[in-house]
């Protein structure tokens, strides 16, 4: 199959299932709480009806403003058309070069923080300086993770990492190590989606906000694109960590039609499951107080230096 | 062009430039604009033949033979100069020479406007030609080819920017000035003994004449030289803890000095460094080169930690220029430290991505500097907390801002990422075969690079975000408008120029020799190390277009005119610039999470307006970072000089005559005694 | 053993002996005018001097003697007069030291001075010795004359006069120094002339005082 098709495939099914992450885990969220819950679908009707209402905006803003939700969505579609979410191989393959997709999604995270801090409202200033500490802080983790990856599978694309091991579980059955850094890995993606225990989506309190702060002045169509931003980062974090633990069935150029029919199948199991563990994550731990997300941030980067030293000891041996 | 033509031209740019310096004195008002294109013009020139010489394979010029062309029977007559003394441009010093020229180029015309704008605070004649003289320095210093000619110039950059930095008369910027004046005198003097060490004396022979005595070099004299060219080179570039002078420097000097020391003056601390490591060593112990190397990373982590700290907008990017030629220094130690563990292939993509950063450093850093000075001429206050609301009233500045802080922050698609995407990469590349200490020691430093990104980040981003967002914090800022074109100019070039190196960042490494880091294969259009590879046009074009796709979708799927303006939401109320975050706020976690390190003291004061309501309370907040180096290195060294010049005093009685005695005692002592 | 000394080498020790003498006169006199004068004669006798070196020596020399001419003898002379005429400082010099007693002083720097000269070249030929010992001399004397006398013009030709020693000993040892260390050296002292000469006159003009005597404290 053309490498082209490839990522066509991949980026229609990821942006037309973005929306159902958000979804699904409300949905279990609301089970595991005893509550009967919304429709998984219920965010497509939103976002939709977002597109349609009118966009107000801060009289305080500048272009910033105007220029962060395209920018903010913009840095999410890149992750979606690089990484290895539902194929591999694709023809922007060689673009998943580790380094640029950390710098990409800083990248993103910036304009939403810069975004946050145009309205000029003491929310948003106090969002965007949380959310700034924390991705600033999580970079070295990122980069050590996905480096113990790079040792281990000899290939610095994450394409590369996924492709190279096209078993289910191969990666870590060839490489336990790699569990930690793994593990380490969810955790950055708890804290990039503004998960359990950094952030909670479903707050109310804008005390206790990181990312809602900062869209708390958007509006319309502008909001649609944020939300969106949000609940496709989210997707490609669940694909990808989902992917690292089973990376089969994935569409390649040598997929017939049925295997790409199972890859994107299994896709949407992929997606449950995590959504399943992040619903049953949130509803068993608490959110930990900002001061305190420090020691989460620590953790996860002592959990990838440890992976990457073992990852450098295996080899050694 | 011939050999000839390109010496015509250096000669040009230097000679232009002392005379932009002599023409800076001529009393009419038109002095100073002709001073100053004068030395545009000279810079231009520098340019031109810079990059021709860097980017021309094995190309030479050596001055003055290029000038005299070869009799036909061999003999060239040649007037000595100076003991016969050669300048001479190599790739590598023309690498620092384009560089140079270009941030002169852009500052010169900068400076044209800046100076006629503070006409009563700095005086136009003396600050052009100290400027013309600084960079008569800075070309003197790369053209020479032996220590005197390098010491020489060396020092006449240091008096001319000692002079620039006081020339606003300011007490803070004289005590700024003396501070610099003494560091950069310890570090002169440790650069010329750590040469004359290596050349075993000689003052006039030639650098490559030394690199064939060092190998024979007793040790002690070698490791002796070694320590003090890391003290020399390190405390000029801003090293801690060497760096104390660096933010009072850069930041009470005028705004073109400020950009000129930062974009092409602390280049070449680097050039210095590399000119003896590289060309006159046949090699460096192991301990030197850990210690380059720790000695980067904890520049770096320092320097991008007070500058996310920092509320003062010169001081902020100061320090994240220590942060970044920490980061330089780092690679160039990962460089050496892999060259001698046998990894070639880190060496030479971690020592051209050093160079590539000096490269993109200089154009960032000079191009915020000059940014700094419009912020600064608009809001009339170095503080951020004055400013505000910058990017609504002159939107085309704070986009070329925002590119410039981008870049700074380590983003794709400009050049400063690529640097730290080569450096990265194969550092990553050489995990697999490195021996096991070479391993540990990349692991940290991949930690360290990406806590640098990540803080880097946050720093830029403050910068941008508090300086030009949200609503004016001040009169002056909601009075702003955009600036003069031609005060302009010069920010939106370097932000153009940052984008496109970053873009041609394999055309450029390919053509200054990095073959394998940018291999001819590819295109040149891929940068590949490793076992990466990164196509920065690709990527760009990729990101341009996914926000041209959004832009269209946005249109197709959603009523573009169906907009309001409307205050911000505030839980009803409206808001007002006294509750926006301010710099100090945003960077609060900072302080928090590292209160270890930076022992911040906040005081809050309040005095109840009303005796009895305390809820009514005027409050003032001081904010007090700590800095270790002054509590455990210089104040001790400090007290113990004042206790040393008391006893030293009692010799002194003021008389003239008696100092002359002494002076002509000491003679004689050592002629008689000595000899 | 007795040597037998060339034409050339008799006009250069004489001019070298010429030189010294007018340093030694120099330093005993105390009237503004015959210090320049003596000043600028001595310099004419060191241009002398580099005219003969260069006779059989580096053809250089002659630019040399020219700048001498040029600086030392004509333009420094005049800066330092005028100056002084339009601060109408008095023409009488300030000294630790009466005339007499200060002829003494300078014949036991002289003394000094060869013997100084003596230690370090003892290996020199005649005319390279007589020359060395003489740069010494003249060193010594232009310093002795700055520790002796409390006065600023004063300070400022005995400096000249060390400098004519530096001089000397350059062109004795070296032959010739380059065009662009010798104009940097002419214009040097021409601006500490320069300089020199109005620091005097501001400090005439504000404190009424040309003693370095009285410029012991620091003010604001």
């Amino acid at each position: 199959m053309n490498p082209i098709v490839l990522t066509i495939i991949q980026i229609v099914v990821v942006l037309l299932i973005a929306p159902l992450s958000v979804g699904l885990t409300r949905f279990f969220k609301a089970r595991f709480q005893g509550r009967h819950g919304a429709v998984p679908w219920l965010p497509y009707l939103t976002y939709a009806t977002m597109l349609k209402k009118e966009n107000v905006i801060s009289s305080s803003g500048s272009w910033m403003l105007r220029a962060t939700p395209y920018a903010v969505l913009g840095s999410a579609l890149f992750l979606a058309l690089v990484l290895p979410l539902v194929a591999t191989g694709g023809v922007l393959a060689a673009s998943s070069n580790f380094i640029v997709v950390a710098a990409v999604l800083a990248l993103g995270s910036a304009f939403l923080v810069m975004g946050g801090l145009d309205t000029g409202s003491a929310f948003g200033g106090m969002g965007s300086s949380r959310e700034m500490t924390i991705v600033s802080l999580l970079e070295p983790t990122i980069i050590l993770t996905f480096a113990a990856f790079a040792l281990a599978t000899g290939s610095s694309a994450v394409d590369g990492m996924i492709a190279g091991s096209q078993m289910a579980g191969e990666l870590l059955i060839t490489a336990p190590y790699l569990s930690l850094s793994l593990l380490a890995l969810m955790l950055v993606a708890l804290a990039e989606n503004a998960r359990y225990p950094v952030d909670d989506e479903a707050t109310h309190l804008e005390l206790t906000m990181v990312r809602e702060a900062m869209i708390l002045d958007y509006s319309g169509p502008y909001l649609a694109m944020m939300e969106y931003a949000a609940a496709l980062k989210f997707t490609v974090f669940a694909l990808l960590v989902a992917n690292f633990a089973m990376p089969t069935p994935l569409i390649m150029t040598s997929s017939t039609l049925l295997e790409v029919l199972l890859a994107i199948g299994a896709t949407f199991v992929k997606l449950g499951v995590v959504m399943f563990a992040v619903a049953l994550l949130e509803s068993t731990i608490a959110k930990m107080r900002f001061y305190r997300v420090q020691e989460f941030l620590t953790g996860a980067f002592f959990m990838a230096l440890t992976g990457l030293a073992l990852a450098l000891l295996s080899q050694l041996l | 062009m011939s050999m000839s033509t390109l010496a015509i031209a250096l000669v040009i740019s230097v000679v232009g430039t002392l005379v932009a310096g002599l023409v800076a004195f001529w009393p009419d008002p038109r002095a100073h604009r002709a001073s100053n294109i004068l030395l545009a013009v000279s810079a231009a020139c520098g340019a031109i033949v810079g990059i021709l010489i860097a980017t021309g394979d094995g190309l030479l010029l050596v001055l003055p033979e290029a000038l005299y062309p070869a009799a036909a029977d061999g003999s060239a007559h040649v007037w000595p100069l100076f003991y016969g003394m050669v300048f001479g441009l190599d790739r590598f010093s023309a690498i620092f020479y384009s560089l140079m020229s270009v941030v002169t180029l852009l500052v010169a015309i900068y400076a044209i406007p800046y100076y006629e704008d503070h006409a009563e605070t700095y005086s136009k004649p003396g600050a052009n030609a100290l400027t013309a003289l600084f960079v008569l320095g800075m070309q003197g210093v790369l053209l020479s080819t032996n220590i005197f000619g390098f010491m020489t110039f060396w020092e006449i950059i240091s008096v001319t920017s000692f002079f620039l930095i006081m020339a606003g008369g300011s007490i803070a910027s004289r005590k700024a000035g003396f501070l610099f004046l003494i560091v950069t005198h310890l570090g002169a003097g440790a650069i010329m003994s750590g040469l004359f060490l290596l050349s075993g004396g000689a003052l006039l022979s030639d650098f490559s004449v030394i690199a064939l005595i060092t190998p024979e070099l007793p040790q002690a004299t070698l490791y002796a030289a070694l320590v003090l060219l890391l003290f020399g080179f390190g405390s000029k570039a801003g090293l801690v803890p060497f760096h104390v002078w660096l933010p009072e420097a850069y930041s009470e000097a005028p705004v073109p000095v400020s950009a000129l020391m930062s974009g092409a003056g602390v280049n070449l601390t680097v050039y210095g460094f590399l000119r003896v490591l590289l060309f006159m060593l046949p090699g460096v112990p192991m301990w030197f080169v850990l210690t380059v190397v720790i000695l980067g990373v904890i520049s770096a982590m320092v320097g991008v930690l007070y500058a996310v700290l920092e509320r003062d907008v010169k001081r902020l990017l100061a320090y994240a220029s220590i942060e970044t030629m920490g980061l330089i220094f780092a690679m160039i130690g990962v460089g050496l430290l892999a060259g001698q563990e046998g990894s070639t292939d880190l060496t030479q993509a971690a020592l051209y991505a050093a160079l590539f950063m000096v490269a993109a450093h200089a154009l960032f850093m000079s191009g915020l500097f000059l940014a700094s000075g419009i912020m600064i001429a608009t809001v009339h206050s170095r503080r951020l907390e004055a400013m505000g609301g910058l990017a609504k009233r002159l939107p085309l500045f704070s986009g070329a801002v925002c590119v410039l802080a981008l870049s700074a922050a380590l983003m794709p698609p400009f050049a400063p990422f690529m640097a730290e995407w080569s450096f990265l990469q194969a550092v990553v590349g050489a995990l697999t075969e490195a021996t096991p200490m070479l391993k540990v020691a990349l692991a940290v430093i991949m930690a360290a690079v990406g806590f640098v990104a990540g803080l880097a980040l946050f720093a830029m981003v403050k910068l941008y975000a508090i300086g030009f967002l949200a609503n004016p914090r001040s009169d002056e800022a909601a009075a702003a408008i955009e600036p003069k074109p031609i005060f302009m100019l010069p920010v939106v070039v370097l932000a153009a120029l940052g984008l496109l190196l970053g873009l041609f960042s394999p055309l450029v490494l390919n053509r200054i020799g990095a073959v394998d880091l940018a291999p001819a294969d590819l295109d040149m259009q891929v940068l590949a190390t490793g076992g990466g590879e990164l196509a920065p046009l690709t990527l760009f074009l990729v990101m341009a277009g996914i926000l041209l796709a959004l832009f269209l979708l946005r249109r197709l799927l959603s009523d573009v005119t169906f907009e309001r303006n409307y205050q911000t939401w505030d839980c009803g109320q409206p808001t007002t610039p006294r509750m926006e975050y301010t710099a100090t706020a945003f960077s609060a976690p900072i302080r928090y999470f590292f209160r270890f390190f930076l022992r911040a003291q906040k005081v809050v004061t309040s005095t109840p307006l009303t005796p009895n309501n305390p809820w009514v309370a005027s409050r003032t907040m001081s904010l007090l970072v700590s800095q270790v180096w002054y509590d455990r290195l210089y104040a001790p060294i400090g007290s113990g000089l004042t206790r040393l010049s008391g006893l030293v005093g009692r010799l002194q009685n003021g008389s003239v005559q008696f100092y002359i005695s002494l002076i002509l005692l000491a003679l004689l002592v050592t002629l008689i005694v000595a000899l | 053993m007795m040597t037998t000394f060339t034409s050339s080498e008799v006009t250069t020790i004489s001019l070298a002996v010429s030189f010294l003498l007018c340093a030694f006169l120099g330093s005993g006199k105390f009237r503004l005018g015959q210090i320049v004068r003596y000043y600028a004669l001595q310099s004419l006798f060191l241009a002398g001097l580099l005219i003969s070196l260069a006779a059989y020596g580096d053809k250089h020399l002659y630019l040399s003697a020219l700048g001498v001419i040029i600086f030392k003898v004509i333009l420094i002379p005049a800066i330092i007069s005028t100056n002084a005429k339009r601060s109408s400082a008095s023409g009488r010099l300030t000294s630790f030291v009466r005339p007499a007693p200060s002829y003494f002083v300078s014949g036991g720097t002289l003394l000094l001075a060869v013997l100084a000269g003596m230690s370090i070249a003892p290996a020199l030929q005649e005319t390279d010795l007589i020359l060395t010992v003489t740069a010494f001399a003249a060193m010594f004397l232009g310093g002795a004359m700055m520790a002796v006398r409390r006065d600023l013009y004063s300070q400022i030709i005995g400096f000249f006069t060390l400098e004519n020693g530096i001089a000397i000993l350059a062109a004795a040892t070296l032959g010739a120094i380059p065009l662009l260390a010798e104009i940097g050296i002419f214009l040097t002292i021409t601006i500490g002339a320069l300089l020199m000469s109005v620091l005097s006159r501001r400090l005439k003009e504000l404190y009424a005082v040309e003693d370095t005597g009285e410029l012991r404290e620091l003010v604001d």
